[in-house]
């Protein structure tokens, strides 16, 4: 018993780490080979992958709908631009996601007492306050007109003028996020957050800490959030206000939805579904934002339960058609 | 300070109303220590209400105290940290949980379930899961339900969800525990493992509040019988007794004969 269960997390473990590694390759190829365009929407997906494994760990795990995201990640993006003018880039990166998490946890913490419904409605103003006073605040956001240049986080590696190696480095913080999103889905922590979404009675009279797990959660998806607006900072050199709106936390739920549930892996499909198809839409000139509308609408309702949804239903299907006819499989004993 | 004499649940003058229906008009009963208190009485007489009340699952009126200590009512969660576990009539367990899973989040053991040590303590809440699988296999095995170890909540049959419910408020080593209704779905050895369950329970000094419409499982397991008739007590005493009672006979025509008796 204990052996199985032992081998299953040291495949979990090869799973993620084989995934981590095809993950860099495909990274470095685009590195190697890819032009300007292709880095750009490379580096976007990249930023993509970090707010989506954030937001699938609040939304899909813990059941906390934010819609503070375009907030906190131009919290995270501002405070990185700041930061950087005195220190290091990469102790900024580490001081702006801290920054991002703590206010996560301020904003988590004064709405503690609303219910679901009505915290999803205050974090929308919570997420347009956010973003109003970083337009008044010049000094820290350039005002309407934005902050520039900003330095790349480089780690030393790269060059930092670079284009390919800004992203790479960009790409590698993105598997970091995966690594850590991974492990905290794999979790007992995880375990509990799901109870207390779907059984929040019963998780409280078994005695499980909702408060203190839901507030974990959103701790989570801020870090996330701000390390994603980190990256936005570093690759582009030049940040605005403006490319913070609503859209993107609606574009990054569309992600984790389409994506599916329960493993890191969902929203990282998501992620990259997602990103390059307004690119791809282009060609539909000025019907792209119908097209992009009706495509999302019918890959959602053909997948209710996402892409993974649809792996594991076909692995099922595909499991009950390869058991032998005349062997009886039996689950369970009890009636 | 915690005296054996203290009793496990303390229920006095408790009142639930859901809009102009009054559920429980003033209940009060006491579960000792080490002792099984039956909770009986027809449909809808608000046995259910009353475990429901003391979790804090409905808004009650009245005084509660679990292990001594005065419970906060219609706060879900505060009775647990009292040690107070319960079941409910329709047993819950998560459908996307194998048994195991569903189990270890009942364990009381908290260490390596912060989403911090879930990254950088990752061997601390690995030793702790190890420890909280092994009971919760343990606590599945005392309840009968290891079959269901690895199944998930969603293909469970009845019986096994009933079981794994069981298995996760035990594994939590009550010292109150309210039972609602634990034998339904169960078949005859099933039933005949829970009466030595819940024996063994209070043996170990457990108070336990066990609702049930079986009145030969009523009958072999509990110390006191409480019968409640439209919210309100009807009858209290030793099991043997409260049958030959007259209005605990009338409000139980038809029942009665259904349990053989
Ligand atoms: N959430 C609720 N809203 C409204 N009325 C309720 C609610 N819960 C219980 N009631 C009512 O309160 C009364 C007592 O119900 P309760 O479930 O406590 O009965 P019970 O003794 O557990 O019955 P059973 O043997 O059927 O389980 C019933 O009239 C029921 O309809
Ligand atoms: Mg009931």
């Amino acid at each position: 018993m204990t052996s199985t269960r032992a081998s299953t997390g040291t495949r979990a473990n090869t799973a993620l780490g084989s995934g981590l590694v095809c993950y860099l390759v495909v990274g470095y190829v685009i590195a190697a080979g890819g032009d300007g365009y292709l880095l750009t929407v490379a580096s976007l997906a990249a930023v993509n992958v970090v707010l989506a494994v954030g937001f699938s760990i609040v939304y899909a795990q813990s059941g906390q709908f934010s819609f503070a995201t375009a907030g906190l990640a131009a919290a995270g993006a501002f405070g990185y631009a700041w930061f950087a003018k005195h220190m290091p880039a990469e102790i900024a990166l580490v001081a702006a996601v801290a920054a991002t998490t703590v206010l996560g946890l301020a904003i988590r913490l004064a709405t503690i007492r609303l219910s679901r419904l009505y915290f999803a409605i205050a974090s929308v103003a919570v997420g347009g306050l956010i973003t109003i006073v970083l337009v008044n605040w010049e000094s820290l956001s350039g005002g309407a007109s934005g902050v520039g240049p900003v330095p790349a986080v480089t780690f030393g590696m790269v060059d930092g003028e670079e284009l390919a190696g800004v992203f790479l480095i960009a790409w590698l913080l993105s598997a970091v996020a995966v690594a850590a999103g991974s492990l905290l889905y794999r979790s007992a922590w995880a375990r509990d957050l799901l109870v207390v979404k779907d059984l929040r009675h019963i998780g409280q009279n078994d005695g499980l800490p909702i408060r203190r797990l839901e507030l974990e959660a959103y701790a989570v998806h801020a870090a996330f959030t701000g390390l994603a607006g980190v990256m936005l900072a570093s690759t582009g050199t030049f940040i605005s206000i403006a490319s913070f709106d609503i859209s993107m936390a609606l574009q990054v739920l569309i992600m984790v939805v389409l994506g599916g549930s329960g493993r890191v892996l969902g929203p990282v499909i998501g992620a990259a579904v997602i990103t390059p198809l307004p690119e791809i839409l282009h060609g539909a000139g000025k019907w792209s934002g119908m097209v992009y509308g009706i495509t999302l609408l019918i890959v959602l309702v053909a997948l209710p339960d996402g892409v993974l949804g649809l792996w594991d239903r076909f692995r099922a299907w595909a499991r009950a058609r390869l058991v032998r006819p005349g062997t009886v499989r039996v689950e369970g004993g009890s009636p | 300070m915690n005296a054996p004499e203290v009793d496990a649940l303390e229920v006095k003058d408790v009142k639930v109303h859901f809009g102009g229906v009054y559920a429980l008009k003033g209940v009060s009963l006491t579960v000792p220590s080490g002792m099984c208190v039956g909770l009986t009485g027809p449909n809808g007489s608000g046995k259910s209400t009353l475990v429901n009340a003391v979790t804090g699952v409905v808004d009650a009126a009245g005084e509660v105290r679990a292990q001594g200590t005065p419970l906060q009512l219609s706060r879900p969660g505060r009775a647990a940290r009292l040690g107070l576990r319960r079941t409910y009539q329709t047993p819950r367990v998560h459908p996307k949980l194998t048994g195991i899973e569903n189990v270890c989040t009942g364990h009381r053991l908290m260490a390596g379930r912060s989403a911090s040590a879930a990254v950088f303590r990752r061997m601390r809440a690995g030793a702790a899961e190890r420890d909280r699988r092994r009971d919760a296999e343990a606590a599945l095995d005392r309840v009968g339900g290891s079959a269901a170890a690895d199944v998930t909540g969603a293909v469970m049959t009845y019986g096994q969800r009933r079981l794994v419910e069981l298995a996760r408020v035990l594994v939590a080593e009550p010292r109150v525990l309210l039972l609602d209704e634990p034998s339904a779905g169960l078949n005859d050895t099933e039933v005949t493992a829970l009466r030595t369950l819940i024996a063994d329970l209070a043996a170990e000094g457990v108070g336990v509040l066990l609702i049930d419409h079986r009145i030969s499982l009523l009958n072999e397991v509990c110390d006191r019988l409480v019968v409640l008739e439209e919210g309100l007590k009807l009858h209290e005493g030793e099991p043997a007794d409260v049958w030959r009672h007259d209005r605990v006979r009338a409000a139980y025509i038809g029942e009665l004969d259904d349990a053989g008796n």
